[in-house]
């Protein structure tokens, strides 16, 4: 009867209390992880999307300044240069060698000028 | 009392609640009372509002051919909160953004979290620079994405192009003119940094993206205007004028394809341009238009019927006495009529003319032709030149103003004045800009001719326009601007430059040439200009100086424009006397 007595006085563990506290600490301990988690993965997302615009403003630059330079290299004062330097040489058309095929319009109904540059939609029908 | 353990307990207890009580009151106190203050105080350290550039429309010739584009540059700023060691920060740099040490260490000892220390940085330097701080463990210069203006063609077409200011907008020519649609909008970012400085994309705030500026297209064909640079360049090599202007446009639509100026600058080194050499004569500049004019006083006589082609007008000989003054024509002419006034460039001829049609009808046709008012062409600063009205004249203004004294025009009016009678007698609206597009190309906005008014009916254009095209020839004053194979038509104008203070230089000239080619089907008009060539004696006319250069300017423009030639090309061999009935200064005192 005594030894009965003096167990209850101990008492002894509630395994399933400890089981429950435990579980609580777990889930809260996981929380607070995936939280930590999460945070984490969110920075390093945004460090590579920091990363990807900081490239892609790299090469929207890089193209504009190869545009910029396209343009500077092809522009007449470029070929002019070019040609000053004997680069390229140009021989003009004499009048006698033109062939004309079709009489050349000066200027369509509409009042605009035919442009050696521009296609006669004349001759494209 | 006794402090029994069950006492003891109870007032630790206590105490620690008290303490924990305490810490919890202080940070809701810090939590919630005083949330506004210290985020606001942490966005202040950390938040910053990082502009995002809007890119700057592209200009373009009507051919797609670029005159103005962007190359990508960085501007460093300092943040002042980053930095610890301004002295050591400023050594590594300086050489970097190629700024004295000391000055760099001034801009770098501020608080200040936006402080630009220098733009237009290759990005290849400020990668270098990037690099050099890290490896000294510095930081506190940032870069951010801007451009920088180019002009592929350099001087070439400078004065309608215009430049930007140090803030990207522009202050001149079409860059000032068209600066809201090129422009675009530029957006921004509130961003977070650590304290290395980087970005915290997760606490990114407000973002507007920018709204990129549109693309304009010219009416400018650089084909033609590369033929007018040459021209002009060799006439400025020839005669070494203090300036010289030369404009083509279309007569049709008003489209101006080519417009130069002599002297020009580099726009891409506009800080070692002068004054002088940034203006657009042909808008901002008024001359004494001297025999051009006479176009006006014929076309109104015609027009209003007072004269009609058979009409024959005395010339007196070539000496004519009025307001107690004597005009003088070069050559003595009786009879003649208006065609052969023009053709002559008869000064009492178009006196007599103005005098038959009176102050006020004269006066309505000088503002019918567009004179004294403000074309509206797209180019900043343009001025109305100066046309007074008959109530402010002299008794001897109704016989100086039909030959171009007394009155003071922009070479544009010119251009344009001419225009009418190659366009039938239709005035139109000078345009420079065909239209407009978006970053992908899609036209938003055209630009149509627009006809200002009719200002004769096409039958007075016509006659006057024959006797223009006999002023291009062996009998007229410009036999030097004919083109092989091509009729052309025009008429030459000589006047004397006037002096600030009164009164005119003496042999000090302005030679001009105005005319449009072929006659047939008036493809485009063009004006040359040339003020104070430094030419021998007797040779400063319009028709020796200015129409040559009409001449070589038409001949190689109607190549490129393919014009069929409607005449057996004849070299001109014969050699000009000096027809100079267009000299300035006719009235004897």
């Amino acid at each position: 009867m005594n030894a009965a007595r003096n167990t209850r006085a101990i008492n002894p563990l509630q395994l399933s209390r400890v089981f429950l506290y435990v579980l609580l600490a777990l889930i809260a301990g996981g929380a607070g992880l995936c939280y930590v988690s999460l945070k984490n993965t969110q920075h390093s997302l945004g460090d590579q999307v920091r990363e990807t615009e900081r490239q892609l403003r790299e090469f929207r630059a890089r193209n504009q300044d190869y545009q910029s330079r396209i343009a500077s290299l092809s522009s007449r004062m470029a070929l002019r240069r070019k040609l000053e330097a004997g680069f390229i040489s140009m021989i003009p058309v004499p009048a006698t060698a033109i062939a004309r095929l079709t009489p050349p319009a000066i200027a369509t109904d509409d009042g605009m000028m035919r442009t050696a540059s521009l296609v006669n939609p004349v001759l494209r029908q | 009392m006794r402090w029994n353990a069950q006492t003891r307990i109870a007032a630790a207890s206590a105490l620690l609640g008290l303490l924990f009580t305490g810490f919890s009151s202080r940070l809701i106190y810090i939590a919630v009372a005083k949330h506004d203050e210290y985020s606001s105080l942490a966005a202040e350290k950390n938040s910053i509002r990082q502009t995002l550039y809007a890119k700057r429309g592209i200009v373009y010739d009507r051919n797609g051919e670029v005159l103005a584009e962007n190359a990508p540059v960085r501007t460093a700023f300092a943040d002042g909160t980053h930095i610890e060691h301004p002295q050591k920060l400023a050594t590594v740099a300086a050489p970097f953004l190629q700024m004295p040490v000391e000055e760099l260490a001034a801009k770098l000892e501020t608080d200040r979290k936006y402080v630009v220390l220098r733009r237009d940085i290759p990005a290849e330097v400020a990668f270098e620079l990037q690099k050099a701080m890290e490896a000294a463990k510095l930081r506190g210069i940032y870069f951010e994405n801007d451009f920088k203006r180019v002009h592929p063609n350099g001087a070439m077409l400078c004065h309608v192009m215009g430049f930007l200011d140090h803030d990207r907008h522009g202050i001149q020519g079409i860059e000032a003119a068209m600066d809201d649609y090129l422009n675009g909008q530029n957006g921004f970012r509130y961003i977070e940094r650590d304290r290395t400085g980087r970005e915290l994309v997760v606490y990114r705030g407000q973002e507007r993206e920018p709204r990129d500026g549109l693309n304009v297209t010219l009416t400018i064909d650089m084909g033609l205007q590369s033929i007018v640079e040459d021209e002009i360049d060799a006439a400025v090599k020839e005669y070494k004028p203090e300036t010289a202007i030369a404009i083509l446009a279309n007569p049709k639509t008003g489209e101006i394809l080519a417009m130069a100026n002599r002297p020009n600058f580099e726009p891409d080194s506009i800080g070692e341009a002068q004054p002088e050499q940034m203006k657009n004569h042909a808008v901002i500049d008024m001359f004494e238009p001297g025999s051009i004019f006479k176009i006006v006083v014929s076309s109104a006589a015609l027009n209003e019927g007072l004269i009609n082609t058979e009409t024959l007008i005395n010339c007196e000989g070539g000496r004519f006495a009025y307001g107690g003054k004597i005009l003088r024509d070069h050559h003595g002419y009786g009879m003649i009529p208006v065609h052969d006034i023009l053709m002559h460039s008869s000064n009492i001829g178009s006196a007599k003319l103005g005098l038959m049609e009176g102050e006020q009808t004269f006066y309505e046709y000088i503002k019918r032709f567009g004179f004294g008012e403000r074309t509206g062409i797209e180019l900043p600063g343009e001025i109305a030149g100066l046309v007074y009205p008959p109530a402010k004249w002299d008794k001897l203004s109704i016989t100086r103003m039909p030959m171009g004294q007394a009155v003071a025009v922009t070479p544009l009016q010119a251009v344009m004045a001419m225009s009418v009678i190659a366009n039938g007698g239709k005035l139109m609206a000078p345009k420079l800009v065909k239209s407009l597009a978006d970053s992908s190309g899609k036209v938003i906005r055209e630009f149509q001719p627009t006809v200002v008014r009719d200002v004769i009916n096409p039958e007075t254009a016509s006659i006057v326009s024959n006797a223009l095209a006999d002023v291009v020839s062996p009998r007229g004053t410009a036999m030097l601007a004919t083109v092989p194979g091509f009729r052309a038509a025009g008429k030459t104008g000589t006047a004397q430059i006037p002096m600030p203070g009164g009164g005119y230089y003496e042999n000090r000239y302005l030679a001009s040439f105005v005319g449009y080619m072929p006659v047939e089907d008036p493809a485009f008009v063009c004006l040359v200009m040339i003020k104070y060539p430094k030419v021998g004696p007797e040779m400063y006319y319009g028709g020796l100086v200015a129409a040559p250069v009409f001449s070589r300017i038409a001949e190689r423009a109607a190549r490129y424009l393919d014009l069929q030639p409607v005449l057996k090309a004849e070299p001109v061999t014969q050699v000009v006397s000096n027809k100079g009935a267009d000299k300035g200064d006719y009235i004897d005192q």
